[in-house]
């Protein structure tokens, strides 16, 4: 039996992990992650919405489907953040990640069992209690939704994400990529974070978060700027090219998007992999 | 067998450990004892793999500790001080999570102990004092079935009726192939239950040797009058305990904490009768 990774003792550390999601091993209220409480917020977000809509006088109009993928989305993406700190919190702790280090099993194996939980199988859960929550409201005669979840032509498109659907697919398909990969970077982040502080651990990845996106930000300003100012580009020139040449250069600007996206993910695998390794208690 | 060769370790700039050497063979409960802050905890940390040292190697049955291989994890079980424990849960659903990890665990040993030491396996942690959690955490760790049990202060907590269940249960339960260190402060609660006995100092081992092989070097005179030759001398009811070199080999009846003063204010002496 190989000590690096064994799938029969991997499938034992994915089901011990799968029973301590329970919220029963939580004290009720301590911690925010209770994936019960985040099903029913949002599937009575439209409820809620149509109430304060009917106290304020207006007449409850059904919440767009697009709406609701995006509250859905949002509650999964919310519990992927969650999951490093509301069920791995201990790894870097002395009295509960002892525990955790001595379970029989690789690290590779916890580490990847806990990789599954957070990107996939926490926000898999969300999202699936939620999707039968929506259908039973929708189906219901509140007249609180405006059709089943099912019923949306575009995803990306409401969303802003693909602009250029009228493209060959491929196009669509590297949307699709740049969401995803975004989503996985999104949660990586919080993955490290849980390794990286002690305390109050999604609260300070999300700060650090924003920082580094303030700093992004100030900075794609300034260079903007320069361009602007000191070379005489013309603003609208980008998107003129686009016209010209859409296909090429959404192309080309999709991969330079994906390429960081992989990167930066790579980065925070392989340093979250890391701490957890040499981590001692 | 847990063999440590060499073994440097510190915390940053701390030094804990220099140059150590101790083996463990089977068959035996070893006792650790140690003032407050000489590496006891540290020491059973690094036999469980969770600290890496600095030089040297620690190994359990050749393989390297710090590696936490699973196959090195399976054979060991560690009861630290205080564990955080899953407030809702409750002591079988506990080890019904641990089950599938330890091919030697059973249900039958551990339901037993639990009865044997009076706490119920379906009430939730949290209902419980921190002895019985405490009770609950040595009756988990003893029937996972490995060959090596540690110990960290397993006795805090527990009343004084618990305290001899849990020296009964341990005397009972172990067997040749079993490896069990216990790290105490309470040297009363493990007495007659210890042996060999390893005491640590700041960076060294002071003492590593059998009940039998101490007993031989030192005797332990108890009622008489306070020794000018004594390594240790104590003031108790009826006259005073001696601990002295035992030039004559004559028996007697050691006693820990004695032992350890004798040894903690004795070192070199200690080190040149034992050598």
């Amino acid at each position: 039996m190989s000590q690096t990774f064994d799938i029969k003792r991997f499938g034992k550390v994915l089901a011990y992990d799968i029973r301590r999601l329970s919220p029963r091993n939580f004290r009720s209220g301590e911690r925010t992650g209770n994936m019960g409480i985040n099903i029913i917020s949002f599937a009575f977000m439209p409820v809620i919405i149509s109430l304060v809509a009917i106290l304020m006088g207006e007449q409850a109009a059904g919440v767009p489907v697009w709406v609701r993928w995006f509250m859905l989305l949002f509650t999964a993406v919310i519990m992927a953040c969650l999951v490093p700190e509301v069920h791995y919190n201990a790894v870097n702790q002395k009295k509960g990640g002892s525990y955790y280090a001595m379970l029989p099993a690789s690290k590779l194996e916890k580490y990847l069992s806990m990789l599954l939980m957070t990107l996939v199988i926490c926000p898999l859960l969300t999202f699936c209690g939620a999707f039968v929550v929506d259908t039973l409201i929708t189906f219901l005669p509140l007249h609180v939704n405006e059709g089943y979840l099912w019923q949306i032509d575009s995803l990306l498109g409401h969303f802003g994400i693909n602009p250029y659907e009228g493209l060959p697919a491929i196009y669509s398909v590297r949307a699709y990529m740049v969401a995803i990969f975004g989503y996985i970077l999104f949660a990586m982040a919080f993955v490290f974070g849980n390794t990286l502080f002690r305390k109050s651990k999604t609260a300070l990845t999300m700060l650090c978060l924003f920082g580094i996106g303030f700093v992004v930000s100030v900075v794609s300003v300034l260079v903007t700027a320069w361009l602007v100012a000191d070379l005489g580009i013309e603003i609208d020139l980008a998107d003129r090219v686009m016209n010209v040449a859409t296909g090429s250069i959404y192309g080309w600007v999709n991969n330079i998007g994906l390429g960081m996206q992989v990167l930066l993910i790579t980065l925070l695998v392989y340093y979250s992999w890391r701490r957890i390794k040499r981590m001692g208690y | 067998m847990i063999e440590i060769r060499n073994l440097d370790f510190s915390y940053r700039k701390m030094p804990v450990f220099s140059g150590i050497n101790l083996t463990f063979p089977e068959g035996s409960i070893y006792g650790l004892l140690g003032e407050n802050g000489v590496g006891k905890t540290t020491l059973l940390k690094l036999i469980c793999g969770l600290q890496r040292p600095t030089v040297g190697t620690c190994t359990i049955d050749g393989l390297t500790c710090h590696d936490r291989r699973p196959e090195m994890l399976q054979r060991i079980v560690f009861l630290p001080d205080e564990v955080l424990l899953p407030d809702n849960s409750t002591p079988r659903k506990y080890v019904d999570e641990l089950a599938p990890f330890y091919p030697n665990f059973a249900i039958g040993t551990f339901l037993h102990l639990m009865q044997e030491l009076e706490v119920e396996p379906d009430r939730k942690f949290r209902e419980m004092s921190f002895g019985q959690q405490k009770k609950s955490l040595i009756a988990a760790s003893l029937s996972l079935g490995t060959d090596y049990v540690l110990f960290d202060e397993p006795t805090n907590g527990l009343d004084i009726p618990s305290k001899a269940q849990f020296r009964a249960i341990l005397s009972r339960r172990f067997e040749e192939r079993n490896t069990i260190i216990i790290s105490t402060h309470q040297v009363k609660d493990v007495e007659n239950l210890i042996d060999p006995i390893v005491i640590l100092s700041h960076n060294a081992v002071l003492l590593d040797a059998p009940v039998q092989k101490i007993t031989e070097k030192l005797f332990f005179e108890y009622g008489g009058e306070k020794r000018d030759d004594a390594l240790y001398s104590e003031l108790l009811p009826g006259g005073y305990m001696n601990v002295v070199a035992n030039e004559r080999g004559e028996e007697s009846q050691l006693n820990i904490e004695a032992l350890f003063n004798a040894v903690l204010r004795n070192k070199e002496r200690i080190k040149e009768l034992f050598a």
